[in-house]
């Protein structure tokens, strides 16, 4: 007998049957459906529960729903943050102290000055300095030995107004005669005085000794030798960007006063010990 | 009550233990990846630190205030710490008078005023928070200069700490209580 016929006859002599054990066997595969639909279900939140446990993205997201978190916190977090591994400084300005930390170790600590808070208001008023030490996150940038001083244009403004002098700017190609018939001028990177005769002589300049000229203290042009100072920012310095700096100092009786122009100035030894330290790419975090 | 429903009784507890190990946990892990800087306070450690991007920039020993039912059942009002997510409203210095609420004096058995304002009250410097959780200092004199006494739901650092902080608490700066 072919299998066609076979089955012909089955459903012929006990057709009623045969549809109740067809009838049985879909109901078995429908709830065996619904059991693995609930059990994937079951998996499902358990490996979301995992995730919100393990990862901080899901974290995050977590918090956005069940903490009510705000969208901007939300989004900072997101962005990631350094490492929490990696070691950072830390400045008080408060209390002008510094720490450099791995976690909650603190490695190395000690005193430093920060700024003054003072104002100095610019040459022809209306806008003024502010000698602030910048508060938040900044990152070590570069790292010196020996750094020198190219003192901004309110250093000259200072030192002006402290010896009640007049200021007046030298720029290269441009010179300024003086009373006695001398011409104080730029030649390469030196600024020079030439007298009536041809005599010409490298003036100096330092710190608190610049050139004043017929009662009008000289700034001279970026890159000449009398705006560079060799040994004021110490032995060492940590760039922090925007002319702020972790440096030493030639005045160390200042550390764990508020008197630098934004600057955080430490002794040399401990600027030393920092520079051997820490490396670029340091995150420095004031407050 | 049945073995069945101890068994229910216990697993809805540590089902409730659990969410609220997690929503702790999940404050910790914002306070660490705020990038700005924020206040995370560890009620347990009774710890606060500043910090930012995770980085500790101080850490203070704080009192946490304990628990209390401020007003005896029924109707008792709950005073306890904050959970989550706070922000600085305001931070006071030691003139700001604070409406010190009644059940403090009656805590600690003194007769309530009739003027509660006491300029003072929370030490030479504080910080209110939006939901007028009080961070303060020991002050010198009124009815939380006892070091003993914390009060509830507040949270008490020393005065040299929150100088220290002070010029970072902007209103805005999240506290995170964990």
């Amino acid at each position: 007998m072919a299998p066609t016929e076979r089955i012909a006859g089955f459903f012929g002599h006990g057709g009623g049957v045969a549809y109740y054990l067809i009838g049985a066997m879909l109901a078995l595969t429908a709830a065996s459906s619904l059991l693995f639909a609930h059990v994937w279900g079951l998996k499902l939140r358990r490996d979301v529960a995992r995730l919100v446990l393990e990862d901080g993205g899901d974290v995050v997201e977590a918090l956005r729903w069940s903490l009510a978190a705000t969208g901007e916190a939300t989004r900072q977090a997101q962005a990631g943050v350094a490492g929490p591994d990696q070691p950072y400084i830390v400045v008080s300005t408060g209390e002008r102290r510094l720490w450099y930390k791995k976690g909650e170790e603190v490695l190395f600590t000690t005193e430093v000055a920060t700024g003054s808070g003072k104002s100095l208001v610019k040459e022809g008023g209306g806008e003024a300095w502010l000698f602030e030490t910048p508060r938040g996150r900044l990152t070590v940038l570069s790292k010196e030995e020996n750094p020198v001083w190219s003192p901004p244009d309110w250093h000259y403004v200072e030192q002006a107004r402290q010896r009640k002098v007049g200021l007046v700017r030298l720029e290269r190609g441009q010179s300024i005669d003086a009373a006695d018939g001398s011409v104080i001028t730029v030649a390469g990177d030196q600024i020079v005085k030439r007298s009536a005769g041809g005599a010409e002589t490298v003036l100096g300049a330092t710190e608190g000794h610049e050139i004043v000229v017929d009662g009008k203290l000289v700034v001279p042009p970026l890159g000449t030798s009398q705006r560079r100072y060799l040994g004021v920012l110490g032995t060492h310095r940590l760039n922090l960007g925007n002319g702020y700096a972790l440096h030493g100092t030639d005045n160390p009786a200042s550390i764990g006063q508020a008197v630098s122009h934004g600057c955080v100035r430490l002794r040399n030894a401990d600027i030393a010990r920092l520079y051997a330290m820490v490396p670029v790419g340091t995150a420095v975090y004031i407050y | 009550m049945t073995a069945m429903e101890t068994h229910q009784a216990d697993a809805l507890t540590a089902e409730e233990v659990g969410r609220t190990e997690l929503a702790l946990a999940l404050v910790r892990g914002q306070s660490i990846k705020d990038r700005g800087v924020n206040l995370s306070i560890a009620l347990g450690e009774e710890t606060m630190d500043l910090q930012q991007e995770g980085a500790q920039l101080r850490e203070m020993r704080v009192r946490i205030g304990p628990e209390h039912v401020v007003e005896p059942s029924p109707g008792g009002r709950r005073v306890t710490s904050p959970l989550g997510r706070r922000q600085v409203a305001r931070v006071v210095d030691g003139s700001f008078a604070w409406p010190v609420p009644d059940w403090v004096y009656t805590e600690q058995g003194l007769p309530v005023p009739a003027d509660r304002m006491v300029p003072g009250a929370l030490g030479e410097i504080a910080v209110i928070l939006d939901d007028g959780t009080c961070l303060y200092s020991l002050p010198a004199s009124g009815p939380l200069a006892d070091a003993r006494y914390v009060l509830p739901g507040g949270v008490r650092a020393e005065a040299e700490d929150l100088r220290a902080i002070r010029v970072n608490l902007e209103p805005g700066v999240p506290v995170y209580f964990h």
